[in-house]
């Protein structure tokens, strides 16, 4: 019982730094897209479909969050999905980091 | 009785048929889509409608010659096989993937993908080396004909009908496959049936075959309402083409044929009205043949949305020849600005100290690169490359000298939300554009300087008061017939901009008024549009790109 408890303590544990660096990266990202261009509204989810951002502004987030979490994007995720919300943008970034 | 003895001479009358091009514009083509769709609406099912659409392409292509139609054959297998090719690549990939972390997968991957691009240089080198072949013999000089054995006797060049486009469709789908965007068909007679579609061979648009396919897979019951909107889209593209913009031919041509025995207003009106023309012209075939598709079922992309209601060279390109534009956006200019070489390039210049200039090869490479692209495809001259960088200039410019109009607008009182500076803008697109086309328009680039200098050579206002101006191509009539086109196609065009769908306005009407209006439009095309002696279907601008 008490090790089912302490299994599940350090399950929480690494649940909660998670959520925790997940809510950062997603801060970060924010920041660079912010950072870009700061007169768009990023709490939409349709910020490629609905025209929001256009391909040079697309070009320059997706080659600040290279720079910013040193990776590589490469072309093929460089399609509407993975830009129109900052929470598409983060998973994006999570899956290169 | 002309007729009835050729009719009675069945040898030259069907040497005259079969010699005759099968223009979207022509009889002879309007004459052969009614058959078709006979045959097409008694196909119930999917798959014989395809095979269906299929035989109707081999016609109209075989048409203008059955030796050009293996070149298309041979694109056409050589997409289809490189795209097979690089799916089982990539499917090995996904058989290894299980159970490996999100960045071994990543690498794995890259592997794969480094197996797939020897198959995707290979079809891409062979696709466009017969493009660019054809476009050299043209620069050249050399004939265009018809068979191979021509080509070897005459050194002339076979011109496959639509190159330019089913090239760049035909490379688009290839790259979808190899970026994972797209999933390749297996069925090769589907695939040629969307390859060689003939609403949209001969000058787009620009169609992604993923797309096309899936559509064709769907394509719907007859419906009357369809098909009635289908032709009353087609009657008006029709409109544009025969009524508007050839008529206004009979004046340009002239002009830009000899610049130097013109000037003044004489120039400047031709300008102006071969923007028309050229819109007219093109976006009239692209009401053509997105009818005729729509007729069948099947919605091509749109080409045009009001582009001289354009705010800006950047709106305008969003809005003119959009499958073009958007091909190379998504084939040159992203691939370019994201690829990780250029980007480690620039951001080692960053690093240096010279983050100008790493702003500025960002912003500048992936856009030259997209305007020589678009001025090459266009035509192989040097006016077309030097009408290539001069939009590039503008769309830099107006980016870069934005935030300083910004400021002197303020300083000055402009509202730029006001209507009469949102009327300037479109004016400014308009003038803009007619610039860009006297590059190319009088031929070279020595054509276009006479042009210049002709312009401002005198003003011959007077030939516009003492009836001078109608013994050039267009007389009274033709040119109260040219105003009247152009109000309809702006009152369209202004309609379409607020969001209003004329066809169904139109079909929402009594009886009585419809029929007024399908009439009007069809005795508007056999009256007004331009025939002349001996007529021969004239050609659309964009048919010779």
């Amino acid at each position: 019982m008490e090790q089912d408890m302490m299994h599940l303590h350090l399950c929480m544990v690494r649940f909660n730094k998670n959520e925790k660096e997940k809510r950062n990266m997603r801060q970060k990202v924010l920041a660079v897209c912010t950072g870009v261009n700061e007169k768009v509204d990023y709490t939409r989810t349709d910020l490629i479909d609905g025209g929001y951002i256009d391909s040079v502004t697309l070009v320059e987030i997706a080659s600040e969050l290279m720079d910013e979490f040193d990776i590589e994007i490469p072309y093929e995720e460089i399609m509407p999905e993975n830009f129109n919300s900052i929470d598409a943008m983060t998973a994006l970034v999570e899956k290169y980091v | 009785m002309e007729l009835l003895e050729v009719i009675g001479n069945g040898d030259s009358f069907w040497k005259s048929i079969l010699s005759t091009k099968m223009q979207y514009n022509s009889l002879l083509f309007f004459v052969f889509f009614l058959l078709f769709l006979c045959v097409f609406f008694l196909c119930r099912d999917g798959k014989k409608k395809q095979i269906c659409i299929l035989t109707g392409n081999i016609i109209f292509y075989v048409w203008a010659g059955w030796q050009p139609m293996l070149i298309v054959l041979g694109s056409g297998l050589i997409a289809f096989f490189t795209t097979l090719k690089i799916e089982k690549i990539y499917s090995r990939y996904e058989g290894e993937k299980e159970e490996l972390s999100p960045k071994e997968q990543v690498t794995l991957f890259n592997g794969y993908k480094k197996k797939a691009r020897k198959h995707l240089i290979l079809a891409m080198v062979l696709l466009f080396g017969v493009w660019i072949l054809v476009k050299l013999g043209k620069l050249l000089g050399f004939a265009t004909v018809t068979t191979f054995a021509a080509m070897y006797e005459k050194t002339g060049v076979i011109v496959p009908l639509g190159i330019s486009y089913y090239t760049l469709s035909t490379v688009g789908y290839i790259l979808d496959v190899y970026w994972r965007k797209a999933a390749p068909t297996h069925n090769f007679v589907e695939f040629f049936s969307v390859m060689t579609y003939f609403p949209h061979i001969v000058q787009g648009p620009i169609s992604k075959y993923s797309d096309l396919i899936e559509k064709f897979r769907k394509i719907p019951k007859f419906d009357f309402e369809r098909v009635c909107f289908g032709f009353q889209l087609m009657f008006w593209g029709y409109i544009k083409k025969m009524v508007i913009a050839d008529r206004i031919l009979l004046y340009t041509k002239g002009v830009f044929a000899a610049p130097q025995e013109f000037a003044g207003v004489e120039i400047f009106i031709a300008v102006i009205l071969c923007v028309v023309q050229l819109y007219a012209d093109f976006s009239g075939c692209m009401d053509i043949v997105r009818g005729i598709s729509q007729i069948m079922g099947i919605e091509l992309a749109e080409n045009f949305r009001q582009p001289f209601f354009s705010k800006s060279a950047t709106e305008f390109w969003t809005r003119w020849h959009i499958t073009l534009s958007a091909w190379t956006k998504e084939y040159i200019y992203l691939p370019i600005a994201m690829n990780p070489k250029f980007l480690k390039f620039t951001k080692k210049m960053k690093k240096n100290g010279k983050p100008w200039l790493s702003s500025f090869l960002k912003g500048m490479v992936p856009l030259i690169a997209v305007w020589l692209f678009t001025g090459l495809w266009h035509g192989t001259g040097l006016d077309y490359i030097v009408w290539g960088l001069y939009w590039c200039l503008l769309m830099t410019l107006s980016k870069e000298t934005a935030f300083i109009w910004d400021k002197l607008y303020k300083k000055i009182g402009v509202d730029t939300q006001r209507r009469y500076y949102k009327l300037f803008q479109c004016v400014r697109t308009y003038f803009v554009f007619a610039i860009g086309r006297m590059f190319t328009v009088a031929g070279s680039l020595q054509g276009c300087a006479l042009l210049w200098k002709q312009m401002f050579a005198e003003s011959r206002l007077w030939v516009l008061s003492d009836g001078t101006f109608y013994t050039y191509g267009l007389d009274e009539k033709d040119c109260f017939v040219v105003l009247i086109g152009i109000i309809a196609m702006f009152i369209v065009d202004v309609l379409h901009e607020k969001g209003k769908r004329i066809r169904k306005t139109v079909a929402a009407q009594p009886l009585p008024v419809r029929w007024i209006c399908y009439y009007g439009m069809i005795f508007a095309i056999v009256i007004l549009g331009v025939y002349g002696a001996g007529y021969d279907a004239s050609a659309f601008v964009y048919g010779a790109f």
